[in-house]
């Protein structure tokens, strides 16, 4: 017995530093994160536009918190713990303020950016566009489909394609991606093939794949050779050929005989 | 001893209880606030699960077991690669692959030499057994039921500079028929008389240019530069 409690008190003796060190450890982490959001906050005041501030703050946030966990997990059940960091609400009170003040005063670059794949996975996002919906498919309509509305376009084709705040139209959707392929968004083309595809349309998917080219990121589903496997000879080089004449946005079959 | 062993346990135990194990947590969820210190707050997270993927092709294909394959039977076989291919297209497909496949199959970029022959082999040992060349199941090219020629829109417009565009449409005899055309958003700017346009573009951009006959429709492109 006495060897028994010798070993128990052995054990506590190891174990107790070890936990309080644990809980020690998340509290620093969250007070450094607090600092560093801090500084963040201090330096974005001196950048006059709205929509840049609000990008780079967002960016540092995520930087922040990748190099300082103030969270960890608790007991056999998975239960996450995190230690609040101070300065992280009134932070976050920043960003909307920035992205709304954006949204307001730059609205073609501010909701090009609000509906870009890259904000995709950001649930404050994706509930902002519920509201600007309506806004960006008017500004794309009055685009005259320059550069700068490169993006504004291609978010547009997006919302329309997928029917997200919006009635599902796939004639209109074509008509955002291929302006803004035509202004340099560098995955018009594959959103264009991929909605295509998605309509079982693969002579215009292929015809669209064929397009994705530098930048472009072409999805697997919408691979050179997977989509020409469908088609005969004829059907490939007939699309290759309209590929190429940058005036062309799709090949009509409705009503047409094969040739 | 059994004294000084009892607190320990009783510290121990109170020291778990507000810190619990230190471990790496994954990312953040939504927090319902309870307070562990005076001075330290903290927040329970629900464990993170990651979201349903954004996009899902809606295509798919029906898979039905394939009643003959082109991979039976003796003889030489190809590539691992080309195996993949062949077994992938007969389970997604009607099951029986014709010679037309096997044509499109040596468009591809990546085939080996010894791959090229056994396709170039089976499609002539096929042909020579009479064998039906599958057209059915690609998809031709197609010649639509009205032709749209358009002329002076291949090349950028320039913007400032009066531009003259054409459009002529034909139908399936190769009859010429009335067209009819505008830019939508922009008819105020065009002169469209017959089947002649007149632009002089006022930006840089692009405009479609939206065209029907005999109810069918099709769109160009026209980009501007400066």
């Amino acid at each position: 017995m006495r060897g028994l409690q010798r070993r128990m008190l052995t054990t506590m003796l190891i174990t107790l530093p070890l936990l309080a060190g644990g809980c020690a450890k998340v509290v620093q982490e969250a007070k450094a994160a607090d600092a560093e959001l801090r500084a963040a906050l201090e330096a974005a005041k001196s950048q006059k536009d709205p929509l840049t501030a609000y990008q780079q703050l967002r960016a540092r946030k995520k930087e922040v918190l990748t190099n300082h966990n103030p969270c960890r997990e608790s007991g056999l059940l998975g239960r996450v713990e995190c230690v609040e960091i101070e300065s992280e609400q009134a932070f976050d009170a920043e960003l909307s303020r920035l992205l709304e003040s954006a949204l307001q005063g730059q609205p073609t670059a501010a909701l090009g950016w609000v509906f870009s794949e890259a904000c995709d996975d950001d649930e404050k996002i994706v509930r902002i566009r519920q509201k600007y919906t309506e806004a960006l498919l008017a500004a794309a309509d009055k685009s005259n489909g320059n550069a700068a509305d490169k993006d504004l376009l291609l978010g547009a084709g997006r919302v329309v394609a997928k029917g997200n705040g919006a009635i599902r139209n796939a004639r209109r959707a074509v008509s955002f991606f291929a302006r803004a392929w035509a202004a340099g968004a560098a995955n018009a083309a594959s959103e264009a093939s991929l909605l295509f595809l998605n309509m079982n349309d693969k002579r215009n998917a292929y015809l669209w794949s064929l397009r994705c080219t530098g930048a472009c990121r072409r999805d697997s589903r919408i691979a050179l050779d997977t989509l020409q496997q469908d088609l005969s000879p004829e059907a490939a080089k007939q699309a290759q050929k309209l590929a190429e004449s940058i005036s062309v946005v799709e090949l009509d079959t409705a009503g047409g005989q094969p040739s | 001893m059994s004294r000084a062993i009892s607190s320990l346990v009783t510290i121990v135990l109170a020291v778990a209880a507000a810190s619990g194990v230190a471990a790496p947590a994954s990312p953040r969820s939504a927090p319902s606030p309870r307070t562990m210190s005076p001075s330290v707050k903290t927040y329970s997270y629900r464990p993170y699960t990651p979201s349903k993927a954004a996009t899902q092709s809606k295509y798919s294909s029906t898979a039905q077991p394939p009643r003959r394959s082109l991979l039976d039977g003796k003889g030489d076989q190809p590539s691992e690669r080309v195996r993949e291919i062949i077994h992938e297209r007969e389970s997604s497909g009607p099951g029986w692959l014709g010679t037309a496949f096997l044509v499109s199959l040596l468009s591809r970029h990546d085939l080996s030499e010894s791959d090229r022959s056994w396709i170039s082999g089976k499609i002539g040992s096929m042909r020579a057994a009479g064998a039906a060349t599958g057209e059915n199941e690609l998809l031709p090219a197609v010649t639509p039921a009205v032709t749209f020629v358009f002329t002076g829109i291949e090349a950028p417009l320039q913007v400032g500079k009066p531009a003259t565009m054409k459009v002529a449409a034909f139908d399936s005899k190769g009859n010429k028929i009335p067209v009819t055309c505008d830019f939508p958003g922009r008819g105020a700017q065009i002169s469209i008389s017959a089947d002649r346009f007149e632009w002089t573009p006022d930006f840089i951009g692009s405009t479609l240019l939206s065209c029907e006959a005999s109810a069918h429709k099709e769109r160009r492109l026209i980009r501007v530069t400066g």
